[in-house]
């Protein structure tokens, strides 16, 4: 579905990715690392929010390099950002009912996400559990065949990480479409990745089988 | 609880109320043709405040667009027929403002305001040029269409307002609210399958469409048209001075204070013509620092 073939890039003197190849299917895949280890990089490319240096992305067998952002989105490849991104000064039902083809699609959006009951409210009035539930919503009324969520639980507490990550894995699981997740939450992300890609200083150095993956970035962490 | 979007028309009622009212009260047709003036030009900052300031792409630029209308006007006028004129001017403005259009779609932010200056002090030197086309420094006499003053004042009024229904209709539909969604993060909106590029098309058409209509009536009371139309100062200044007075994009406020400044700006020219600059740059700079929103 989704395949980046050796891609680089450079940001200043500074090597953000370095040769990245990976492919994502219909998994729900968390990706890993420290920051600076070119994980949201990764997601930018694939968004077209930044070009790579050398490489190709292809989706759905599509070289998918030279599209905008706004192509990459009709062709179903939808993203969060790691600092909550909405529309600020329009309610929760004006950030995403406009978007949706059919307005059925963002009552259901809204259902889904637990956001019905405030539909009328600004984001500013809303807990930040609710703002990144309202980010996938609008991924969601657009159809995605791929979903990038850039550390959807950061700043929430256990309880609501727990939530937010179990809707996750179930927009996942009925929706049919590959996730690709960016969390440093690891406890959170095991229970609903299947596979663990880890990124250090622009290189993957650990893609694996979520237990397997864990195990490893464990070792890795504790120096053993 | 939606507020409703409406709301804010009702404050038109006043200054509607004392434009209707002024051709039976006052008999000078030079008072009536400043008053329609006001009018227009309250109509023109409406405009540039829901289009412009709302969303964000402060339009440096306006005044070209503003001119550029009006010699469309003009030129188109130089036909006999009504029929053919009309269309003709339409044509005329949208290919003179689509050289706006460029750094519109290429550039943000303060880049898009800076470019966008450029265009109303390029256009004096291009009229110099072809003054065959744009009549030069004396500029172009306009056939006037209307055979009483008193359906000119009134049909320019009836425009101001389908514009301002037209503007409401804009706000609480589709496209207003992806309007707002470009001024609050354009990268969000394209981010979210939002066409930015077409939007920003379209409310260009629109704007263009506007002014072309509100400029006929401008040249039909004025009765020529030239170059100092496209002066940034004081035309734009004010234009940004009544958009501040209350929150962006509250076009009916902008309305109230378009015409108020407009005659202000009367005032100063007759009575403190050197001073004008200078009380005009003191009162920008209170507006800024004491704007609500």
């Amino acid at each position: 579905m989704l395949e980046l073939r050796s891609i680089s890039k450079r940001f200043g003197g500074v090597d953000a990715l370095i040769d990245v190849s990976i492919s994502i299917n219909k998994d729900l895949v968390g990706i890993v690392g420290p920051n600076g280890s070119g994980k949201t990089t990764l997601f930018n490319i694939i968004s077209g929010h930044v070009r790579q240096d050398r490489g190709e992305v292809f989706f759905m067998g599509r070289e998918i390099s030279r599209l905008s952002i706004g192509e990459r989105v009709r062709i179903g490849i939808l993203r969060t950002f790691q600092m909550p991104k909405v529309f600020w000064s329009l309610s929760v039902w004006d950030n995403i009912a406009p978007l949706a083809r059919d307005r059925v699609y963002a009552v259901e959006a809204m259902k889904r996400l637990d956001l019905w009951s405030k539909r009328d409210l600004k984001p500013r009035r809303l807990a930040l559990s609710d703002i990144r539930r309202l980010e996938i919503a609008r991924c969601l009324v657009l159809s995605p065949r791929i979903l990038l969520l850039d550390e959807p639980l950061a700043g929430l507490s256990h309880e609501e990480a727990e939530d937010l990550g179990s809707l996750i894995s179930e927009i996942h699981r009925d929706l049919g479409i590959p996730v690709a997740v960016i969390e440093h939450k690891l406890g959170h992300l095991s229970r609903i990745a299947r596979r663990v890609v880890a990124m250090n200083a622009g290189r993957i150095v650990i893609d694996a089988p979520t237990d397997e993956a864990m195990a490893r970035v464990r070792e890795m962490l504790l120096g053993l | 609880m939606k507020s409703n979007p409406y709301w804010d028309l009702y404050i038109l009622a006043p200054p509607l109320a004392v434009m209707i009212i002024t051709p039976l009260i006052i008999g000078s047709i030079y008072l009536q043709s400043l008053m329609i003036l006001s009018y227009l030009f309250g109509v023109i900052v409406a405009i540039y405040d829901f289009f412009y300031i709302r969303s964000g792409y402060i339009n440096l630029g306006y005044t070209y667009m503003v001119a550029s209308a009006a010699f469309a006007v003009a030129i188109a006028m130089r036909i006999h027929s009504m029929s053919l004129s009309i269309p003709a001017s339409l044509l005329i403005s949208l290919a003179m403002c689509s050289a706006i259009l460029i750094p519109m779609l290429r550039l943000r932010g303060p880049f898009y305001s800076v470019a966008t200056l450029l265009y109303p002090f390029a256009l004096a030197p291009i009229a110099r040029l072809f003054p065959d086309v744009f009549g030069g420094d004396a500029g172009i006499y306009v056939r006037p269409i209307f055979s009483d003053f008193t359906s000119l004042y009134y049909s320019s009024i009836a425009l101001g307002v389908l514009t301002f229904a037209v503007v409401s209709i804009i706000m609480s539909s589709r496209v207003g609210v992806i309007l707002t969604m470009i001024r609050d993060d354009e990268i969000l909106a394209e981010s979210s399958g939002v066409r930015v590029d077409r939007i920003k098309i379209l409310s260009h058409i629109l704007v263009t469409i506007m002014i072309t209509a509100i400029m006929f009536f401008y040249t039909q009371v004025v009765g020529a048209v030239s170059v100092e139309l496209a002066d940034p100062i004081p035309i734009l200044i004010y234009a940004l001075m009544a958009t501040a007075i209350y929150k962006p994009g509250s076009s009916v406020y902008s309305f109230i204070a378009g015409i108020a400044l407009w005659w202000l700006d009367g005032l100063l020219r007759a009575y403190l013509y050197d001073l004008r600059l200078i009380i005009i740059s003191i009162l920008l700079i209170s507006i800024y620092i004491l704007r609500r929103g």
